[in-house]
């Protein structure tokens, strides 16, 4: 099932989608041509705030959302628009980890018999799928009698880890996960990402993972993806992406993330309110916005650097210092 | 707000339209004909199929539906077949009497329900399952039967009330309230008590929600909390269950005519079910279900007017 | 709200809906156990009545007409010397097969509507329920009226049919709101990425979940049939004569009204405790775990005595400077809390002993992980607890008046005026249906007593305060129009509209972006300087407090484990759990290597009534050892008396001597003698 090659696990390119969010609304422009490339074994970030789209990217590559451009390979195989049964046959190969782990897990449904499903599709015979879900169950750190009970008997954090091992059943070649940790206790948080930094380590699968949380994905991933209304801003490995941001979101969402020592976060709120403008008090943000697909950089409104240029001329992205960022002015 | 309005009128035309056709169809696709149900069982064929086009029952579907429709788009709701007289004039005449018992009991139980509501979700704890558990079993009594009791109560026995015969308001105000006073009491109870359920489910509801709770966190008035911004959220609910009871409350108002002598529809339609007079019965359909999604009509634009998100629908 | 009570909700909502051991804890309620029963009894009585019917139900007697319960007709006679017993329980049988028809027919058709409309998406579902929304319009009694004027009201079934087809709009309408509630449920898109098909989803997924509200409707539905048959007979529409109904008799009844008045009783009563126990079965089916546990009797806030009655002050307040500087007091703290112990009622604490003080112009951050309690102790300064929750003991001293145990009319003046609230979602706690304008300016002319038109331009200068570019825009927009970061800076600007002098916010930024998170902590801190006004702030993130706090207080299983000046807390941690919990974070210093792993704790946090009885992290607590299993107090570190960080640790100085030996030995010489 895990093929070591130069064709990377997961492509996408000028990937998006658009939707209604009502009968009568405008439709939203939620990704705008987004292109990027997962290796096997892989780990991926996509970072981004509420509207950045990194959620719609993920869905589309699961197949819940359908784009209205773009390409999505998986395994060099298009599954750009696909059918049920085809999504059927693809159990082996992609799989989905969701963020809330409430309603991720069905209550009808025992432990087992929901980490073993994926199997029944493949036609894996009852007893060896009772195998591989107690393999699964027993790598997330589970005992095997948990299968024989109900997810509501479990927390939070052992729901996750119960969706992780589910994700794992069939051994795929990547697994997209939605937010897993953002639901969860710190603490919790904690285990799960250790479970998740396990993962990586084995190079097994590649990782698609969605957050919102810059540290997070500075700790887990090995590159990272900003994502601002739809559209790449800056792409490159996590520790560089994340340490040194060189698009001004980059910038100015790294300077955002409160540490939690107050002299340290003293200094940042200083650098913070000399790189930043304000966001949430302008014009700009009203909740029907104008949507992405107007020219123009779409951080231009609330860029201290911004000038007509970037008002006027999306910016392509391009290489600067080992990783893309799309902007106009960065150095 | 307009676009609002359009689209209501135009699903209240489709109702009463759809009302129409719908029992059109059921009287004619029904098993047997009127021919045969006027002549009896010893008719032959022959007499039946006579009757029967004598009626106009031979003709096509779609004709005789195109030409009935035709007919009431201009008001003429033809005429009955046992008597002759014009259908329309005659439910005009008693449509005030259902009508007006309908309008009066639901403006009954609306008042009495939502005090009822506002009682239980004030008082938590003992008062609120009083009133749940009188509401549960008030709102299962049938209308009649409460009618027929209320008639040996009040009117038998205590000789307050007439137990049957209308008075118009024309002829005497205080006559014509006595003589719908049982009638809107017993069609009143059960539908108070559906109103007292909903409003206290909706009031304890609203209270819940977390703009209440940040008002209360400024300080805020409970008399306030309750009876404007709870009560504000809670009528959305209230009004709309108040627009399905009304639909009740004219079913139920129809079939207690008999008992209180009340000459509305429900004894014409009474009468023109016995007799098989179905255009007459087709008549009542098209009346009641004119009256009763105008009043739906108005209790939608009441609900608009209380909650401006519901008017992009 | 509260942790605990979101956690019951949380653990509630996800409990599977149907079947699997729930049904009959429904039904021990009183109203179920009537319900099915009586229409059990029923139907059997019906089944085998020919095995026990003293009479025939057509077999008259014109002697004994119209007579009251004696010993050989216990139910009496009708107007034709018939039994009444007989005829009623014969009456029964067609009752509930005829009703149980109509339910049937309605689901049948209304199911699948619901299922295809709920996963087909837009076009099906508004075709579906535009036809449902006529189909709720029409008259039912009517149009039934009308089929029987066609086929004659002896055929019972057909009617019921008709009844059933209509009925099965209301049905769909309740269903389809279950049903696409249900398909947002996550487990539903991963089982459509395991490329389930959507009949199998509706079957398997939606279907169970529906289970509940179905027996619901069924029982409602099944109760109002009744009622439209027995009201069908009662004109005249019911079954042909002999044969016998409810309706039927009753109408019999009204015309002997005067000559035999109980024949109105039997027929009566058993239709009426039909239909009472077919909505009965309905409402013990609707009862929810969470609804049982809302009908539990309320405890009352333990009375403390007040000292002295409280009159609502008149505050001067000049309408002018919308954010007036306060003058602190001097040098006693704006609140004193003092010991404070809350509990669920009839249960166990949720928290004890928890004692803070808090200046004017100083920002207090309770912090902890969900359940730990901080919330629920900010929501008690307010006396604004959930119902289930109770303060036990302890003192809330807010300018030295004493708050714990006034009533809720005693504390209203204080709330908005003296203390104001900041909530956690600021998109909700805006009411929906009225423009900013509208609420900021009634809050606005309450507490100042200012006109329409001086509250007006009060609050847009309020608005502008709080950092919104365009404050006359603001005011016409309803809620849901504006975007999470100026909705909090909205409800900020109500929180300020009373100048009140200590603003409660509890998890104020935990709904926003993090750009926007920073904002508004800069408009929080900036308003604490410029007005002196003093804030809680309750967070789950080290990082929030460590941008806005001057002092922390550190909350794990009901109490508080280290409380100290924000530096020394986050950059010093004395307790276990703190340092357990900053090492988990994986915000990291821009040049601070990526670990390997994070630093995890074990186990899980205890719930309340589970709390072990000495420390209570010792069995997560790397470091616990036997004098862990006594209660440890919250005391400074340095030994009592002294200043600097309250810890509660019996190993705390040993700890730190045991790390500072460590660090010595690795060469850190330096850090050593500073932290010791």
């Amino acid at each position: 099932m895990n093929e070591a090659g130069p064709e990377p696990a997961l492509a996408v390119r000028n990937l998006s989608v658009r939707y209604r969010s009502g009968w009568r609304q405008q439709p939203v422009t939620a990704v705008d041509d987004v292109s990027f490339d997962i290796a096997t074994g892989e780990t991926v970030g996509l970072v981004g705030e509420s509207g950045s789209g990194k959620s719609t990217i993920a869905k589309a590559v699961l197949g819940l959302q359908s784009p209205c451009a773009g390409r999505i390979t998986l395994n060099g195989r298009d599954i750009t628009h696909t059918s049920v049964r085809q999504r059927r046959s693809m159990v082996g190969e992609l799989r989905a980890v969701f963020q809330d782990p409430f309603s991720s897990l069905s209550p009808f449904q025992t432990v087992g018999q929901t980490v073993a499903e994926p199997l029944r599709r493949q036609q894996v015979s009852a007893g060896r799928a009772r195998e591989l879900a107690a393999g699964a169950i027993t790598s997330v750190g589970l005992p095997e009698d948990a299968l024989s009970r109900y997810p509501h008997q479990f927390s939070g954090g052992q729901r996750q880890r119960i969706a992780l091992a589910r994700a794992l059943v069939s051994d795929p070649d990547v697994i997209v996960m939605d937010e897993p940790v953002s639901a969860l206790d710190l603490s919790t948080q904690a285990q799960v990402l250790n479970l998740l930094a396990e993962l990586r380590d084995r190079r097994r699968h590649a990782l698609l993972f969605v957050a919102h949380d810059l540290g997070v994905v500075r700790f887990l991933c090995q590159r990272v993806i900003v994502l601002y209304h739809g559209m790449v801003m800056e792409a490159g490995p996590a520790a560089d992406v994340t340490a040194r941001p060189k698009h001004p979101y980059s910038v100015a969402l790294a300077a955002a993330v409160p540490v939690p020592r107050p002299g340290e976060q003293a200094t940042r709120r200083a650098v913070r309110r000399a790189v930043t403008a304000q966001a949430s008090a302008g014009a700009g943000q009203w909740n029907a916005s104008a949507g992405p697909g107007s020219a123009g950089c779409p951080f231009a409104p609330r860029c201290p650097e911004a000038t007509d240029v970037c008002r006027a001329q999306r910016p392509l992205p391009r290489q600067l210092e080992g990783r893309l960022v799309a902007c106009h002015h960065a150095r | 707000m307009t676009g609002y309005l359009a689209r209501r009128v135009c699903m209240a035309l489709v109702t009463v339209v759809v009302a129409v056709v719908l029992s059109f169809l059921l009287v004619h696709l029904a098993p047997g004909s009127p021919g045969q149900l006027i002549l009896g069982a010893g008719a032959t064929k022959a007499q039946v199929a006579a009757k029967n086009s004598q009626i106009g029952w031979n003709q096509p579907l779609l004709t005789q539906l195109g030409r009935y429709l035709a007919g009431v788009v201009r008001g003429n709701l033809g005429t009955s077949i046992i008597d002759g007289h014009s259908i329309g004039h005659d439910l005009l005449q008693r449509l005030p009497v259902t009508g007006l018992i309908a309008v009066l009991a639901a403006a009954v139980s609306a008042v009495a329900g939502t005090m009822l509501g506002l009682l239980a979700a004030t008082r938590r704890g003992a008062v609120e399952r009083a009133v749940s558990t009188t509401s549960g079993v008030a709102l299962s009594l049938p209308s009649f039967w409460m009618g027929v009791l209320l008639v040996y109560a009040l009117s038998i026995k205590a000789g307050l009330l007439p137990a049957t015969g209308y008075v118009s308001p024309g002829q005497s105000l205080a006559g014509w309230l006595q003589s719908i006073t049982l009638p809107v009491i017993a069609l009143a109870i059960p539908a108070t008590a559906i109103v007292a359920r909903t409003a206290s489910a909706a009031l304890a509801q609203a209270l819940r929600q977390p703009h209440i709770q940040m008002l209360r966190s400024l300080g805020e008035p409970p008399w306030r909390l309750l009876l404007i911004h709870a009560l504000r959220s809670a009528s959305v609910p209230v009004v709309s269950v108040l627009g399905v009871q009304f639909v009740a409350l004219f079913g139920g108002s129809v079939i207690i005519e008999n008992l209180f002598a009340l000459p509305g529809l429900g004894q014409a339609a009474s009468s023109a079910i016995t007799s098989y007079d179905f255009p007459a019965v087709e008549g009542v359909v098209i009346v009641a279900s004119l009256v009763v999604v105008l009043v739906n009509l108005l209790l939608d634009l009441l609900v608009a007017g209380l909650d401006p998100r519901v008017r992009a629908t | 709200m509260s942790g605990t009570a979101t956690r019951a909700q949380a653990r509630a909502a996800a409990r599977p809906a149907p079947g699997r051991g729930r049904l009959p804890r429904s039904l021990r309620s009183a109203g179920g156990i009537f319900g099915a029963g009586w229409l059990l009894l029923l139907a059997v009585l019906s089944a085998t009545a020919s095995l026990w019917q003293p009479y025939r139900p057509d077999a008259q007697n014109l002697f004994v007409r119209l007579q009251g319960p004696g010993s050989s007709h216990w139910l009496g006679t009708d107007d034709l010397g018939r039994d009444t017993l007989t005829r009623v329980f014969a009456a029964s049988g067609p009752a509930l097969l005829a009703a149980a028809l109509s339910v049937v027919v309605a689901f049948a058709v209304a199911v699948p509507l619901v299922l295809a409309a709920a996963e087909h998406g837009r076009r099906v579902e508004r075709l579906a329920s535009r036809g449902a929304e006529v189909m709720l319009a029409l008259p039912v009694t009517i149009i039934l009226l009308a089929l029987v004027g066609a086929v004659g009201g002896g055929d019972t079934y057909l009617i019921m049919t008709v009844l059933g087809l209509l009925m099965a709009a209301p049905v769909y309408r309740t269903l389809l709101g279950v049903a696409q509630s249900l398909h947002r449920r996550l487990y539903i898109d991963a089982a459509r990425v395991d490329g389930v098909g959507p009949v199998r989803i509706g079957i398997r997924y939606i279907l169970p979940g529906m289970a509940t509200v179905t027996a619901v409707q069924a029982s409602q539905l099944f109760g109002l049939s009744v009622l439209i048959q027995s009201g069908l007979a009662f004109m005249g529409f019911g079954p042909a004569e002999p044969a016998p109904s409810w309706g039927g008799m009753i109408a019999t009844a009204s015309r002997d009204l005067y000559t035999d008045p109980w024949m109105m009783v039997p027929a009566g009563v058993v239709l009426a405790l039909t239909v009472i126990a077919a909505n009965e079965l309905g409402d013990a089916l609707a009862a929810s775990p969470h609804e049982q546990e809302r009908k539990r009797p309320r405890p009352r806030a333990r009375r403390k005595p007040v000292p002295r009655p409280v009159k609502p002050e008149p505050r001067p307040l000049t309408p002018a400077s919308p954010l007036k500087s306060v003058a602190p007091a001097s040098g006693a703290p704006l609140l004193e809390v003092t010991d404070l112990s809350l509990g669920l009622a009839a249960g166990p604490p949720v928290v004890t002993s928890l004692t803070l003080r808090l200046a004017a112009g100083r920002v207090l951050g309770l912090v902890g992980e969900s359940g730990c309690g901080k919330t629920l102790s900010a929501l008690a300064v307010l006396g604004l607890l959930p119902p289930e929750v109770s303060l036990s003991s302890g003192s809330i001293r807010f300018e030295g008046r004493e708050l714990a145990g006034m009533s809720e009319r005693q504390l209203r003046p204080l709330r908005g005026r003296g203390i104001a609230m900041i909530p956690q979602d600021p998109m909700v706690a805006l009411d929906p249906l009225f423009t900013v304008g509208s609420q900021l300016t009634a809050q606005l002319r309450r507490f100042r007593r200012i006109g329409s038109k001086e509250a007006t331009r009060l609050a847009i200068e309020q608005l502008r305060l709080v950092g919104i570019a365009d404050p006359a825009r603001a005011l016409r927009a309803r809620p849901y129009e504006l975007s999470g970061g100026m909705a909090q800076r909205v409800t900020i600007a109500m929180a300020l509209a009373g100048q009140p002098r200590l603003l409660i916010a509890d998890e104020p930024t935990t709904a926003l972006d993090v750009t926007v998170q920073a904002e508004i902590l800069d408009l929080l801190r900036g308003l604490v300087e410029d007005t002196g006004v003093a804030v809680i702030i309750v967070s789950h993130d080290m990082g929030v407090i460590a941008d806005i706090c001057d002092e922390v207080a550190v909350m794990y299983a009901g109490h508080i484990v280290e409380q100290g000046t924000a530096t020394a807390v986050l950059e010093d941690p004395w307790h276990p759990y703190t340092t357990a919990l900053l090492a988990a974070s994986p915000h990291l210093a821009a040049d601070q290597q990526v670990p390997e792993r994070l630093v995890m704790i074990p186990g899980q946090v205890p719930a309340p009534g589970r709390w072990p009885g000495g420390c209570r992290f010792a069995p997560r607590c790397p470091f616990a050892e036997q004098r862990c299993q006594e209660p440890v107090d919250l005391a400074p570190h340095g030994g009592p008396g002294a200043s600097g960080t309250l810890v509660r640790c019996a190993r705390a100085k040993e700890l730190r001597e045991l790390r500072a030996a460590v660090q010595l030995a690795s060469g850190d010489r330096g850090l050593a003698e500073e932290r010791s």
